[in-house]
């Protein structure tokens, strides 16, 4: 597998606060990878690292394969956790800026403006910019030049509901095109709509990484109930296939693993001389395998 | 070299301060060289004596280098604003995430320094030949005063790094000139008072002053700098190179 990205071992503390702790992640080509955590569980400070405007503590990185250099992330376009641009100019003149960082010319300034949405607003002054504008003309930076990589720091921030549908599908465009998207975010929703990959942080450690596909399936509930709730529970409670037992009202909510068939949970519940009243089996949610994942941590 | 002299330049051609300060700075010189010149009497000392015995005006460069050097703190100023917007807006982050090495923020102002440095040089020059043609008495020598341009040069491309490394550190506009303009009033004669004076001689704004020695001590007698020009050409470049230095390891070790 073609790898864009691979950190291992990479580490950043704020005084006190260990922001990262020995993240390692391989991130594929074409893939679009969400990193996911709560609020202060490192993912811009993974992001800033990659993008040389953090110093890591220890540990490394490389881009393409490649020693991180200024030379790669010209290939990358980034919004890293807000647009920063400066006030005082006109959108046009702050991607002119960025344009000539990147070395790209200017020739990619207008579609990228189309296609963000903000061309009308080109010839304004960025501090006259709503929330929802200054998120798109960011994303309209990062677009710059057709990048390889795309590294989104919570890209939907401050957008209208229309807003969040267009960068949503402006995301899966770009990874239609073939480009590697990089998405950190904590809404979880967002994540499980667009991202093919998945890494879960929680203070600054990996809980998780896979292909979301992997992720969700590695575990399902199944929710039961019965008349005798406290002997249906003592039962399951013996079932070595039964993960986890969460008594939710009037139903218990019991953890498996997607192999398992239904009749191992049900026949010894038979046996013992219960019938089940509510049987329902659902595919985790990426939010329940998260929570579950933040509260192990925990 | 011409990339970050053009990303400069659109960062530049929008920021009202830009234009502003150094205009402030113009007018200035020309409004005091064009009342300087038209007064007879000058108060020395308590006593009113002819402008001509006092401002030897074979020696108008001198004078005028020397009177122009108290305005480079404007230019100290427009320096510290330019780091303190950048940085304040996270520019500087988006400019490194972009591609953009964190030398080239630094050679960017450097250029931006030079340019400054290079307008207020041609603003001396500019005002210099227009004083000779308004002045109340004849001016014997209005040749190009290379080695007073060059030295004028230097000591406001010194001032302004002395603002950049400020700037850089504190991080704070306001607060930046605030402690600037501290320091060159208060803090160095301060601490100039309680340091031997050879230690004394190495303060950096004592060092760059006497770039361009006091022209009125020496009319009225009463000595000029304490170093001479060649020592203060060395101590500056010592000055230049440590100050460069301090804003290049901030700008290395700090997370954007």
């Amino acid at each position: 597998m073609n790898i864009i990205l691979k950190t291992e071992n990479l580490s950043k503390r704020y005084g006190a606060i260990q922001a990262l702790d020995g993240l390692s992640l391989s991130i594929p080509r074409g893939s679009v990878y969400g990193i996911l955590g709560p609020n202060g569980s490192g993912k811009t400070t993974a992001l800033g690292i990659i993008l040389g405007a953090i110093r890591a503590n220890s540990g490394s990185w490389s881009w393409f394969g490649d020693e991180p250099g200024p030379e790669h992330l010209r290939k990358v376009g980034s919004l890293l956790e807000k647009p920063n641009f400066l006030p005082y100019l006109t959108g046009e003149r702050n991607l002119k800026i960025v344009a000539d960082i990147r070395g790209t010319g200017y020739d990619s300034i207008e579609p990228a403006l189309v296609k963000t949405g903000i061309y009308d607003r080109r010839k304004s002054n960025f501090h006259t910019y709503s929330l929802g504008m200054k998120q798109r003309l960011g994303l309209a930076a990062a677009l710059l030049g057709d990048p390889e990589v795309l590294v989104l720091d919570e890209p939907t921030n401050g957008l209208d509901p229309q807003g969040i549908y267009d960068v949503r599908q402006l995301i899966m465009d770009e990874a239609r095109c073939g480009r590697t998207v990089i998405l950190a975010s904590h809404i979880l929703d967002e994540v499980e709509k667009v991202c093919t990959h998945v890494a879960v942080l929680s203070k600054g450690k990996l809980l998780a990484q896979g292909t979301t596909a992997e992720l969700l399936k590695s575990a399902d509930v199944i929710e039961i109930a019965a008349d005798n709730l406290d002997k249906l529970q003592s039962v399951l409670e013996k079932n070595t296939l039964v993960k986890k037992i969460v008594r939710n009202g009037n139903i218990l909510e019991l953890t498996v693993d997607p192999a398992t068939p239904m009749e191992r949970i049900t026949e010894p519940v038979a046996r013992a001389g219960l019938s089940a009243t509510h049987l329902l089996r659902r595919a985790t949610k990426l939010e329940s395998r998260f929570l579950d994942l933040i509260k192990g941590d925990n | 070299m011409r990339r970050i002299l053009t990303i400069e330049y659109n960062k530049l051609i929008g920021y009202r301060a830009f234009w502003v300060l150094p205009g402030i700075y113009a007018i200035l010189m020309l409004l005091f060289f064009r009342i300087f010149t038209r007064l007879d009497m000058i108060q020395v000392n308590g006593e009113r004596v002819p402008i001509e015995s006092i401002l030897r005006m074979e020696k108008v460069w001198h004078y005028l280098t020397w009177f122009a050097g108290f305005f480079h703190y404007l230019f100290i100023a427009l320096i510290i604003l330019l780091i303190g917007n950048e940085m304040r807006n996270g520019f500087w982050r988006m400019a490194v995430t972009s591609g953009l090495r964190r030398v080239d923020l630094l050679t960017g102002k450097w250029l931006v320094m030079g340019i400054l440095s290079l307008f207020s040089t041609a603003i001396v020059l500019l005002v210099g030949y227009l004083a000779a043609g308004f002045a109340p008495v004849d001016i014997p020598d209005t040749a190009f005063p290379l080695q007073l341009a060059t030295l004028f040069f230097l000591q406001a491309f010194c001032y302004i790094q002395f603002g950049l490394t400020a700037g850089i550190w504190l991080e704070r506009t306001g607060l930046g000139i605030l402690l600037v303009l501290l320091y060159a009033m208060a803090g160095e004669p301060l601490i100039g008072y309680f340091l031997p004076t050879a230690i004394k001689e190495w303060l950096p704004l004592n060092v760059f002053a006497s770039l361009i020695p006091n022209p009125v001590l020496e009319d009225v007698g009463l000595g000029t700098s304490a170093i001479t020009t060649g020592l203060a050409l060395t101590r500056s470049a010592v000055w230049l190179a440590l100050l460069g230095g301090l804003a290049w390891l901030k700008v290395r070790n700090t997370d954007l």
